[in-house]
């Protein structure tokens, strides 16, 4: 899989908020994208997973333009938003019920979800009874128990304790020698200094390449 | 079944307020309007918007249009109601013509729901008890605000792709509706109701084909509204 950002630009009204990116991301490698709150880089994710056209540009998903396509990009799991769940049913039913979506997996692929975001023994609780971390890494479970070819992550460890972070960050490191593709974005460097391949900084409508950050 | 489970859920949970209102606009108006209407099935269809008469007092016509209001409001929310904080969880496991089918159904269950219960408490206050123009009376009820809904929503969409078009549109919907003279309330529909069906198939697969070309806007539009 390799997803290409060609001379994209958005603007909202006539307000720019991304001008002229041009990134590749390539199967087996972990993507960092940093910058302040309000950067763009929550707009250009939401680009890559088909929910905003750009102004200008095209992403292509193996030389394919989904959105001229009219479809949303195959084989994509994403982390954007808060995590929003069914909050009467548990962390497991949830899961269980987006899964009947596609019908790709069984119970097996969503407890192996739920045992690599550490949340096995809460799987039964109600998601009203959640905490703010257990919403995320639910929402991180959701990502990752179809066993996507891209996975993009935005602020993926809020509200997350130190050890399951580690965990994560472990787990990311396995999926990409897998040969997916990981886009994390993040307003905290140090989030994912550790893991990345390649680090992006949006600020002032611009994405920059980071070179010699490690 | 995550898309109209949630969709459920979520609307008596967080508009639990507004349908206490809506019960006791109809229970209150029921109790207040025994003294316009002796006869029992007048009274029923008029509490229930089911019908109103040239010589109606200004306030039936206000229930009318309330219960208009009561299906747009139901309409528009669940339509919406995935745009927060859900998107990339659905829309990246489901065509948006399948999620649109989807809340298609969510937004009949609830408005029948609603409806039902409605019809309980009129039955009840009116003591109109004859069972099978009730049942008759609820199907067309539904029949006929599913095609409101649809016709509002494609109006929307429309109103996204091209204003000018969504106005035009409107004008040409109010010119069929005048020369044929189509009925837009549920007394002046019980015989008309396969030609109601038939035109709920039609708007639903134009709404479905616009919705498919659309839906970027539509994202666009939407999120930031949620935002």
């Amino acid at each position: 899989m390799r997803i290409d950002v060609k001379n994209v630009t958005k603007a909202f009204k006539q307000i720019t908020i991304l001008e002229n990116i041009n990134m590749t991301f390539e199967s087996g490698k972990i993507y960092g994208l940093i910058g302040r709150n309000g950067s763009g880089k929550s707009v250009f994710l939401k680009m890559l997973c088909g929910f905003y056209s750009p102004t200008n540009g095209e992403i292509l998903f193996d030389n394919i333009n989904c959105i001229k396509q009219q479809i949303f990009p195959p084989n994509t799991r994403a982390l954007i938003e808060k995590p929003d769940f069914i909050s009467d049913l548990s962390g497991y039913e949830n899961l269980e019920l987006l899964a009947k979506i596609q019908n790709k997996i069984g119970r097996d692929e969503i407890i192996e979800a739920l045992k690599k975001v550490n949340l096995l023994e809460d799987m039964d609780k109600k998601f009203s009874k959640y905490s703010l971390g257990m919403k995320q890494k639910l929402g991180i479970a959701q990502v990752l128990m179809e066993n996507p070819e891209v996975m993009i992550l935005d602020e993926p460890f809020n509200g997350i304790e130190d050890d399951t972070v580690d965990f994560l960050r472990d787990l990311l490191i396995k999926e990409k020698k897998n040969g997916k593709i990981i886009i994390l974005a993040t307003h905290i460097k140090d989030d994912v200094l550790k893991i990345v391949d390649e680090l992006y900084k949006f600020d002032k409508k611009n994405v920059t390449k980071l070179e010699n950050f490690k | 079944m995550f898309i109209m489970k949630k969709d459920l859920s979520k609307f008596f949970k967080k508009n639990y307020k507004i349908i206490l209102f809506i019960l006791s606009v109809i229970t209150i108006f029921c109790i207040y309007a025994k003294k316009n209407y002796s006869d029992v099935k007048e009274l029923f269809m008029i509490t229930l918007g089911l019908t109103v008469y040239p010589n109606s007092f200004p306030i039936d016509y206000i229930i009318f249009v309330f219960h208009i209001g009561i299906n747009l409001y139901i309409t528009l929310y669940i339509f919406y109601s995935l745009f927060k904080n859900d998107i990339e969880t659905i829309f990246l496991r489901l065509p948006i013509t399948t999620w649109f089918l989807y809340k298609e159904i969510s937004i009949m269950i609830i408005l029948f729901i609603i409806k039902l219960v409605l019809y309980f408490i009129t039955s009840l206050i009116s003591q109109y008890k004859s069972i099978g123009n009730i049942i008759k009376f609820l199907l067309i009820d539904n029949l006929l605000t599913f095609n409101i809904g649809l016709l509002a929503l494609l109006l929307l969409m429309l109103l996204y792709k091209n204003k000018i078009l969504s106005i035009i549109s409107l004008i040409i919907i109010i010119a069929i509706i005048t020369i044929f003279k189509i009925p837009l309330i549920v007394s002046g529909c019980m015989n008309l109701w396969i030609y109601f069906i038939f035109i709920y198939i039609l708007i639903f697969l134009l709404l479905t084909k616009l919705i498919k070309n659309q839906y970027i806007t539509l994202f666009e539009r939407s999120i930031k509204k949620c935002e």
